[in-house]
């Protein structure tokens, strides 16, 4: 690509194709232009410029380029992934049998608190293999105190009490 | 293929070709000097006058000119060289 030795025509191109140019000088620069390629081709340089400079480009073999190549995933992969699907199994697997054992033994130690609960109301969850003989005797002090208090006896049901449970809306019941 | 096929088929080639031109002018302005490119595009795309580019830029009239024609010979030459 050289450039024309018509100067005046070469700097005319610019406004020409922001058609800032007299009618005479357009016809001119037209003329000129039909006749010189290296002209025309400027002409053309300019054109693109302004089209580029309208739209946003998009220069799709850079983009291309710098995209990573595609890889398929190997063989080595899958089995790591495999390798990690059997370690979260077997994970889980021991963290809840490790749940249940402790959920038995809590239970076993529920059911101990629960007897000694029922034996002595008050004492509840007392460790007597830790207690002296002095401590023995004082717990079996307590013991007697509490069998000393009177029971609590239900409430007499009298015949009118079961006349009102007969009628629901009477007892409160709802339907 | 129908006659519409190949109308359809030569406007997308065409499309192409100038998609490709103008993604080759743009590289070529981008390659230029940051002054280059400020008066070259100050020129085209906004059809500045070499007085009017000299008073944006801080230049003299003599300058812009000489900027914008190295840059024209550069385009050229990176479009010939590509």
């Amino acid at each position: 690509m050289n450039d024309c030795n018509d100067i005046e025509i070469r700097e005319a191109l610019p406004e020409f194709i922001h058609g800032t140019l007299l009618e005479r000088e357009r016809e001119r620069v037209r003329e000129h232009i039909a006749e010189c390629d290296d002209c025309s081709a400027e002409l053309a340089i300019i054109r693109a410029v302004r089209l580029t400079a309208a739209e946003p480009s998009v220069d799709v073999a850079r983009i291309v380029a710098s995209v990573a190549p595609y890889r398929r995933r190997t063989s080595r992969m899958r089995t790591v992934y495999v390798e990690l699907a059997a370690a979260c199994l077997i994970g889980a697997v021991g963290i809840s049998t490790f749940v249940m054992h402790d959920r038995s033994t809590s239970s076993g130690a529920s059911s101990a608190a629960i007897q000694t609960a029922s034996i002595a109301p008050g004492l509840a969850i007392v460790n007597t293999s830790d207690l002296s003989d002095d401590g023995l005797a004082e717990l079996d002090r307590e013991l007697d105190k509490l069998q000393a208090l009177p029971s609590a006896d239900p409430e007499s049901v009298t015949p009118a009490a079961l006349q009102d449970l007969s009628d629901p809306a009477a007892a409160g019941i709802p339907r | 293929m129908e006659e519409g096929d190949a109308v359809t088929t030569f406007d997308a080639l065409d499309t192409m070709v100038a998609d490709e031109s103008m993604i080759r002018v743009r590289r070529a302005v981008d390659s230029l000097s940051p002054r280059q490119r400020e008066v070259f595009t100050l020129r085209l795309e906004q059809g500045l006058s070499y007085k009017e580019i000299a008073e944006l830029v801080g230049s003299t009239e003599g300058a812009a000119r000489v900027h914008y024609h190295n840059a024209m010979r550069a385009v050229k030459e990176f479009l010939d060289d590509e």
